[in-house]
């Protein structure tokens, strides 16, 4: 407007407010010394330009190629101010101009296909003007409130640093919720006395004596109890998806994603894809081993004095017979296995933490072949060898209650259950 | 023990037959020969390197995290640990940290674990069972050979409740460990490209490794 009212008179005086350069538009002689009838303000900024990509380059250290998203028609110094910046950052700046929001789109297309790793748009877009866009790459801009306003559905459009601060963020509700809120809501432990398994729901029902192993397919929704009978013995256990033996149970990621290396009732075994293998729906004990594994030829004779039956070679053989060998065998659960850490994370073990008539019942959520060895747990201090049988009972297992995992535990196993639904959906 | 900001001894370079910059979010393997040290160098800091030995003759037998704590006794890996395989003989042993912080509990990231943790969107990033599929299909094996690995720079502390969380790592710019092999083995890496938790302070870092012969004795 100023520069129209300032051809129309020469004496009226004329006071402008505006964001352009009044010298370039030649309202004025000098910033110092305006001259004639016309004097103002203008929020000019052309010297910040340096200063935002300094600060584009601080927040995001390795770009070198920035996208400069300008307006020509705007009389001002920008783009040439935020050039010599560009230089002296080693930055090379590629501008992409932009004419009114008709350019937009073919803009910010531009912008995706240039190899660029950040865009910095002009401080004198006019942001609120919008709407969406396509850019999926670092930006930086002024008048941020309003372009976030306007534009709830732009994709992502982040700094590495804003990604690295939002994943932050996500990562410490997840902890919380899992480390603080969770354990709270998980099922008490079932009495030595409770959850009585209905005799017309039963499969198989099989004793397995002190050192040996059994191996057991379950279909997804059947149950399996492992009773300690005696409360001496561990018994530990390895899993594969029947399906696709490559599938198998993993116990790095059951303790990551419930962000617990102790496994109780209603918490869950998971696959190495994300998905659930088992869950606990029935436990007495709580005192179960995910860090230490099972016993091996070694770990017997320097216990014992001589090698005896043991764990490793168990899976080995139980593996062989069903066509897998030493690859397929991953780390392994031991229940009945009460080992906890001191604070300097040494293993301790907990004796009276183990009853006789202890039990778990799993929940098979996938078909699956398991084998359970009936080995005592190599950090067990007893001598000799503690050992005893203990019962397997295979049985058709009820719906899920009200307290299940597949309801309760949380976010992330909420989806690991969805994941694991897909399968046989 | 060096301290952390120490630069590497010229005897090293002198002896060095390997050095090699990992970039950011790859993998890498070697076969180390009996007696060889594998020096891996925290280049910038806060970065995971997440490993797994196999046996160069027999690659059944490789490394098992379990038999190492149970030997061990603890749930740390730092100096002086005997990293065990799945038929009980030392393969290698930790000979010199100036970090101090190394786990193997947590396992690799895979893009299916990242889903269920963070939510499905996170499925299609990069992860280390990636790299480590990818590089281990260059010696015969598959996904049915990745265990329970190594995460060196990797902070997972465990508390006696059994709260189990990756933290930041502690890990200063120019941290190393070194590993020296009792046996051939085929060492596999993965620099972790974890971007949803803050094993790599949420932005992937890339890694050096230095390999030398053993000193003449």
């Amino acid at each position: 407007m100023a520069p129209f009212v300032s051809k129309a008179t020469q004496t009226i005086p004329i006071v402008f407010v505006m964001s352009a350069d009044p010298l370039q538009l030649g309202l004025v002689a000098s910033v110092a010394r305006p001259g004639g009838n016309t004097t103002g303000f203008t929020f000019l900024q052309d010297e910040l330009a340096s200063k935002r990509l300094q600060l584009l380059k601080e927040v995001a250290p390795r770009i070198s190629r920035v996208a400069f998203l300008s307006t020509p028609d705007h009389p001002d110094n920008e783009l040439r101010v935020a050039q010599r910046a560009a230089t002296a950052l080693g930055v090379h700046l590629q501008p992409i101009e932009m004419r009114g929001p008709g350019d937009l789109d073919a803009a910010l297309q531009a912008v995706t296909q240039a190899p660029v790793d950040a865009l910095r748009v002009s401080a004198r877009y006019p942001a609120d003007q919008w709407q969406s866009g396509k850019a999926r790459r670092g930006a930086f801009y002024d008048r941020r409130r309003a372009f976030e306003r306007r534009s709830a559905r732009m994709t992502t459009v982040q700094t590495k640093q804003e990604i690295s601060e939002t994943n932050r963020r996500r990562y410490e509700e997840l902890r919380a919720a899992g480390q603080d809120v969770t354990p709270m809501g998980l099922p008490e432990a079932t009495a030595l006395d409770g959850a009585p398994i209905a005799p017309e729901t039963v499969i198989s029902r099989e004793q397995v004596p002190a050192g040996w192993y059994a191996t057991v397919r379950l279909r997804r929704g059947e149950a399996l109890r492992i009773v300690e009978d005696t409360g001496h013995s561990s018994v530990s256990l390895i899993g594969w998806r029947e399906e696709d033996t490559s599938e198998r149970i993993n116990c790095a990621d059951t303790v990551k994603v419930q962000w617990s290396a102790a496994i109780s009732k209603g918490r869950v075994i998971l696959s190495d894809m994300g998905r659930v293998l088992l869950s606990l729906v029935e436990d007495t004990s709580g005192a179960h081993d995910l860090l230490v594994g099972g016993s091996t030829p070694a770990s017997t004779l320097a216990a014992y004095g001589a090698t005896s039956r043991n764990t490793h070679e168990n899976f080995l053989s139980a593996a062989a017979k069903i066509g897998l060998g030493l690859r397929d065998i991953p780390p392994c659960v031991t229940f009945f296995a009460p080992v906890s850490l001191d604070p300097k994370g040494r293993f301790l073990w907990n004796s009276g933490r183990k009853r006789s008539g202890d039990f778990v019942e799993l929940r098979a959520e996938m078909n699956l072949v398991l084998v359970l060895s009936n080995c005592a747990h190599p950090l067990d201090p007893a001598r000799p060898a503690a050992s005893g049988p203990i019962t397997l009972v295979r049985h058709r297992a009820p719906p899920p209650a009200q307290d299940d995992p597949r309801r309760t535990t949380s976010a992330e196993i909420i989806r690991a259950f969805e994941f694991t639904d897909r399968l046989y959906a | 023990m060096t301290s952390p900001a120490a630069p590497l001894s010229t005897q090293i370079f002198a002896d060095a037959v390997y050095s090699h910059d990992i970039p950011a979010e790859r993998p890498w393997s070697r076969v180390l020969r009996q007696g060889q040290t594998l020096r891996i160098i925290d280049s910038e800091g806060q970065q995971a390197v997440d490993a797994l030995l196999y046996c160069a003759d027999n690659p059944a037998e490789r490394y098992s995290a379990q038999d190492t704590l149970r030997v061990q006794g603890s749930a740390y890996v730092d100096l002086g640990t005997r990293l065990i395989s799945n038929k009980g003989r030392v393969m290698a042993r930790v000979t010199a940290d100036t970090c101090g912080q190394h786990d193997t509990s947590a396992g690799c990231c895979s893009c299916e674990s990242n889903a269920a943790r963070f939510g499905e969107a996170t499925k299609y990033q990069h992860a280390c069972r990636e790299n480590f599929i990818l590089e281990l299909s260059k010696h015969g094996l598959t996904k049915r050979d990745i265990v329970a690995n190594l995460n060196f720079f990797m902070s997972v502390p465990i508390e006696p409740s059994g709260a189990f969380t990756v933290v930041d790592g502690i890990s200063a710019p120019g941290n190393y460990v070194d590993i020296t092999v009792d046996m051939d083995v085929l060492f596999v890496i993965s620099n972790c490209p974890q971007i949803n938790n803050p094993c790599n302070d949420f932005n992937p870092t890339p890694i050096r490794v230095i390999i030398w012969n053993p000193r003449e004795m």
